[in-house]
């Protein structure tokens, strides 16, 4: 017996050492995962005429292949979503876009290919700082010099923000994708609606208020139906990320921060209006209203509860009420109403000016860069140039026109949504696996989101074209729309690889631990001792260099751009 | 041990009774979180979501489990686990073994060496950039091979062997060499035969590694050719991490709408681990009876 | 027991110089040498090789540079990790967490073994012993999440113990920072016990039987067997774990501290792993995980010696 099994096992290694050995050699390394070598439709490139086609794109006599990183994500999602859209722009295109993702946390690999040499021509979903890592080591390239000839519409798509991506000597490293300014809500305040509506729909304003009407709330629904108990208030961590902000803007902050005309940053602990929000989130803590795991919950926690009706209310994204809402209420209960749903609201202290619970920032989050393996930076440039046109965000936002199952048609130079499609997104029961398959954003490179510029109103997220018509948005829309604001100048990233990138860490760190103590307090005088003593740590711990290098760099902002 | 040639006494019953209840109470803390992740895959996806799921269902339902079988890529990522595990840990164990043989060896000069040589192996390392450029540099990339020749020789396991061997009697190898036996006979007549138990722990460590493996495999075999199934349980899991990282609203939306249920993720770990689990009751027997010695030496 | 056994070859006698002795033996273990080469050559290619990353630690290193192009650091990065205002903390959570693992979780293994070793129904010590396995293959993620309906605010054990009215007020078992060490040990423990006990089995399973047969000759008992004969057949195996698990004892874990702790229990729960990776790898910074990861190899390399020499002497037990 024994020998029996020393013997297979031998005889495995052996047989499969030979076969590695042999596969070893025929295996190429291919950087491209999602190349769709089985279509067949790869135009002829010989003989046929530069032609535009229907959308206003120079049909190339060679087709263009465009292989891009686009840091992490689940690569068998991607393949999947792109085929129909990659097969579409082959075919009308003669261009062929290849994502590229990985498992990998988008950091580490960037950093492997910096070490390595094996990237692809361009690279997407980059920070300013990473972006930067690229610059420096002369393995971006210049683009500028291309604009003028082959990509007139980057600048004037771009208008005054092309500009700030101009580097101190003017040059143009990184194009931004996801930028531009869409005036809808991003962040608020959340009520259950049909509880409040049940209450008599009291008025509130002030976070006072808010929390007058919470508390009221709370006491005629102590318990789910389950029978445990229920909060006015939870949240999900790291809580300085997902509710400061958005509660500091009730109080007129800007991302947590106070900004003077003069371009001055003040960390909210160092505002009164911080000591403000946190003596709010103490009240609700100390009367029993906040969810005491608020600082430990991670989002599955925090859905969990929500979605068992244990919390009336809540305080950052719009998105998140609704997620964990009524999206899975209409799933599981069949009996759920259309009022069973959290709306969103304004909250805003009377000694501000403004509720800024939304902060835009025109320049997106996001930058592309072509890299030194690009053989042809002109021909990629090309594409930008199109894909940046209303018509390209068009296709690259909304997915393949012209099929069963595409939300919009194109036609003799007019397009047009599906009335089906666009019903169901208005009724809310439109099934988001549709713009999966049909590649919605799959390609996005340097798309813009914002308003449209020929129609002045549609835009690139194919379900927030139909806002008015929708009941629940523009309820919403109308809640909020004196909270938007743009924060362009002031979305200032912490360079990396420096001294300040570690203050930076640290203060994030222990503003989290302190503020929750803060926060947790059980009296109001113990609330207030502990903030000082927050914001005395946090200012020994370097904020205010954190500060001084935010405001130096609003203020360059504020006198170049 | 088969201890039924002892006379069973008061005490040594009570000590039987208490060793029972005592393996039953382990036995049922050891195993919830499984009874806990079959339920979660046995339900409805919308409906976990509201958590309060411990040890059975609440809405009965087999379409996380259809979801994952219609994935063809799921049955060649078994596949491919299990030869890794096959070539891997038979590779492992071999060579892992010789090498533990070979630092036993009584009077062997370079015993100490080799030793310290791989005892070090464990403290220092280059660190993730220089061995992915190793791995490229010796064309690993995108290969099986990387599964295996990278780990086909470990410290760890080598000193735990290395204890077991030291404990045989020297006169075994030493009647074989003086009878003009090779080492090499010498390690696969004798060594394994009466090794069996070391070497059937050691199988169970390197089968469970390789089986679990999945950094490497993102890391060195990123073209997907060589996904083993551990990977589309990490992809599910690394995909939530990703999405923290998602500065735009709007996206962020998009983004965890796509989101796999909880259910989905719990029915991927159930069909991820359960192969796996089965590996130690096969070697349980080599280190459950015991060996006799006698038997080898005459 | 470091007596050669090689000893049908005999010894050169007279004094030979010592290069000619040398070569000798060389000759005499030609085939030992012979099978050897390989497994040295694979552990240079494949782990001494790429150990030129460790010069990272005295560089200012940027991926993309070369570590020799890039700007010398010196000891820069050793002395910022010593100065960090959270060093003394985090030396002190990885010390303490090490400590309760070890004290633990070296001995519960032992002791699962000897008493699975002990059970009389074969079926049932092999079902057992495989239980006992599982919590191995849990992800830390699911771990944490079953710790939070479990320890939560409103977890189970809250429940039990404000229904049985020995508490009026929820403790929050996760959120503060003197329950994380007990509550990490109890996981590494739950989580690894019965894995650990496979060496052990393994090596409880080597002892030769006629050593027990003679033992029951002799009138031994049932406890008397365990502790005269098992223990001391499985006291290498011991040995071997115990001088690892002191030099392994600054890593204290690094995805359970992550995926337990909250900011909460930061003060306990960052050992010098996770505060590596935070300010090194997640800043891009290699040079400084580099420096802090070398500073713990060289601690580590120190101690296993230090134990190995102190267990040669008092217990005649080395693992080299």
């Amino acid at each position: 017996m024994k020998k029996l099994l020393t013997f297979t096992l031998m005889c495995t290694m052996v047989i499969s050492m030979l076969a590695g050995c042999s596969s070893n050699n025929n295996e190429p390394a291919p950087v491209k995962q999602n190349s769709n070598t089985d279509n067949g439709n790869t135009p002829a490139d010989t003989g046929v005429e530069e032609v535009t086609n229907e959308f206003g794109w120079n049909v190339p006599k060679n087709t263009l292949e465009i292989n891009f990183y686009a840091g992490q994500d689940n690569p068998d999602t991607v393949k999947e979503n792109s085929t129909l859209m990659q097969q579409f722009l082959q075919e009308k295109f003669n261009v062929k876009l290849n994502k590229i993702v990985y498992d990998v946390d988008m950091n580490e690999k960037l950093n492997l290919m910096l070490a390595s040499g094996d990237y692809p021509e361009v690279i997407t979903m980059l920070s300013d700082e990473q972006a930067a890592k690229w610059i420096a080591q002369g393995k971006a390239v210049e683009l500028g010099q291309y604009i003028d000839e082959y990509a007139p519409n980057v600048k004037s798509q771009l208008g005054d923000l092309y500009k700030s991506f101009l580097d101190k000597d003017g040059k143009l490293y990184t194009l931004p994708s996801y930028w531009g300014i869409l005036p809808i809500p991003g962040a608020s305040g959340h009520i259950r609606y049909d509880w409040w509506t049940a209450m008599g729909s009291p008025a509130f304003n002030t976070p006072d208020e808010f929390y007058n009407v919470l508390k009221q709330m709370q006491a005629e629904h102590p318990k789910n139906s389950k029978g445990e108990k229920t909060y006015a208030l939870s949240g999900y961590a790291p809580m300085y990320k997902v509710v400061a902000p958005t509660l500091g803007g009730m109080w007129g902050l800007q991302a947590g921060y106070k900004v003077d005309k003069d371009g001055t940053n003040t960390h909210w602990v160092n505002t009164p209006e911080g000591l403000e929000m946190t003596k709010f989130m103490n009240k609700v803590y100390r009367d029993g209203m906040l969810d005491p795991d608020s600082f430990i919950n991670t989002f599955d926690d925090w859905k969990a509860k929500f979605s068992a009706e244990r919390v009336m209310g809540h305080i950052g994204s719009w998105w998140v009420s609704w997620n964990a809402g009524h999206e899975v209420w209409q799933k599981t209960n069949p009996n759920w109403k259309d009022e069973e749903r959290f709306v969103q609201v304004k909250v805003k202290a009377d000694s501000a000016e403004q509720a800024k619970l939304t902060a835009l920032n025109g320049r997106g989050s996001y930058r592309t860069i072509i890299t030194d393996k690009a053989k042809n930076p002109e021909e990629i440039m090309k594409w930008f140039n199109f894909s940046i046109t209303d018509m390209g965000t068009r296709i690259i936002g909304w997915g393949v026109p012209n099929t069963a199952n595409s939300v919009w048609t194109y036609e003799n130079g007019t397009f047009k949504w599906v009335e089906a499609m666009k019903k169901a997104v208005v009724d809310g029961t439109y099934d988001f696996t549709n713009s999966d398959k049909l590649g919605q954003g799959v390609f996005t490179l340097v798309e813009g989101v914002g308003t449209m510029k020929d129609d002045g109103k549609s835009t690139y997220w194919f379900d927030q074209n139909f806002n008015d018509e929708a009941k629940w948005k523009k309820l919403m829309n109308e809640n909020l729309k004196d909270t938007i604001y743009d924060n362009t100048l002031s979305v200032i990233q912490i360079p990396g690889n420096d001294l300040l990138a570690v203050t930076n860490t640290q203060i994030e760190e222990m503003l989290e631990t302190l503020w929750a103590k803060a926060v947790t307090s059980k009296t109001e005088e113990e609330s207030v001792k502990n903030f000082n003593d927050m914001r005395d740590k946090l200012n020994s711990s370097g904020l205010k260099d954190i500060e001084a290098f935010r405001t130096k760099e609003n203020q360059r902002r504020l006198a170049e751009w | 041990m088969e201890q039924s040639f002892l006379k069973p006494s008061l005490g040594s019953k009570i000590f039987d009774v208490c060793n029972v209840i005592f393996m039953l109470i382990v036995s049922s803390v050891m195993i919830y979180p499984f009874l806990n992740l079959l339920a979660l895959s046995l339900n409805d996806g919308a409906d976990a979501a509201r958590g309060g799921i411990y040890l059975y269902p609440r809405q009965f339902s087999f379409d996380s489990y259809m979801l994952l079988f219609q994935n063809n890529n799921l049955l060649s990522g078994l596949g491919i686990s299990i030869l890794r595990v096959a070539v891997g840990t038979s590779t492992c164990v071999f060579m892992t073994g010789l090498l533990a043989y070979i630092v036993t060896i009584r009077g062997f000069s370079g015993r100490k060496m080799l030793r310290l040589l791989f005892l070090f192996t464990m403290y220092f390392g280059g660190g993730l950039i220089p061995t992915y450029m190793l791995m490229m540099k010796l064309g690993l990339i995108n290969t099986f091979q990387v599964y295996w020749i990278p780990s086909l020789l470990n410290a760890y396991y080598m000193l735990i062997m290395a204890s077991y061997m030291q404990n045989l009697p020297e006169s075994l190898s030493e009647s074989a060499r003086i009878d003009g036996a090779g080492e090499l006979r010498i390690y696969f007549g004798i060594i394994i035969p009466i090794s069996l138990p070391v070497f059937a722990s050691i199988a169970v460590f390197s089968s469970v590694g390789h089986w679990n493996a999945w950094f490497d495999v993102i890391l060195y075999n990123s073209s997907g050719n060589w996904d083993t199934l551990q990977v589309y349980l990490r992809r599910l899991l690394l995909e939530v991490e990703a999405l923290q990282q998602v500065a735009d609203q709007q996206l962020a939306y998009s983004k965890y709408r796509n989101i796999s249920p909880l259910t989905l993720r719990a029915a991927t770990s159930m069909v991820v681990t359960l192969p796996i689990i089965f590996v130690y009751p096969f070697f349980q027997k080599y280190f459950v009876g015991g060996i006799t010695l006698g038997a080898v030496k005459g | 027991m470091d007596k050669p056994v090689v000893e049908h070859l005999p010894l050169p006698a007279g004094p030979v110089s010592k290069w000619a002795r040398r070569k000798k033996t060389l000759y005499r273990e030609r085939n030992l040498w012979f099978i050897s080469l390989p497994l040295i050559a694979w552990v240079i290619i494949f782990n001494y090789v790429p150990m030129y990353g460790i010069m990272m630690a005295f560089v200012d290193y940027v991926p993309g540079k070369s570590i020799i192009s890039s700007d010398w650091a010196g000891l820069r990065h050793f002395k910022a990790f010593i100065d960090s205002p959270d060093f003394g903390n985090v030396v002190r959570n990885t010390l303490v967490i090490s400590g309760l693992n070890i004290l633990v979780g070296f001995p519960a293994p032992i002791v699962l073994a000897l008493l699975l070793n002990e059970l009389r129904k074969k079926r049932f010590k092999q079902v057992v012993q495989t239980i006992s396995y599982l919590p191995h293959f849990i992800s830390w993620v699911v771990v944490a999440s079953i710790l939070f309906t479990l320890l939560g605010n409103e977890g189970i054990l809250n429940d039990i113990l404000l229904r049985l009215g020995i508490i009026d007020q929820p403790i929050s078992y996760l959120g503060e920072g003197k329950y994380f060490w007990g509550i990490i040990t109890a996981s590494n423990l739950w989580k690894d016990v019965g894995w650990s006990t496979i060496i052990y089995l393994s090596a409880m399973a080597g002892v030769d039987s006629e050593v027990y047969e003679a033992g029951k000759v002799d009138g031994l008992g049932r406890m008397g067997a365990m502790w005269h004969i098992t223990l001391p057949g499985v006291r290498p195996t011991i040995v071997l774990l115990w001088i690892l698990g002191i030099g392994g004892i600054l890593n204290a874990g690094f995805e359970q501290q992550l995926l337990i702790g909250n900011s909460q229990t930061r003060e306990y729960y960052e050992v010098i792993d996770t505060y590596a990776y935070k300010y090194g790898i997640q800043l891009g910074n290699y040079s400084y995980g580099a420096a802090v990861g070398l500073m713990k190899a060289v601690i580590g390399v120190f101690l296993v010696f230090s134990a190995n020499r102190i267990s040669k002497k008092v217990l005649d037990t080395s693992i080299f």
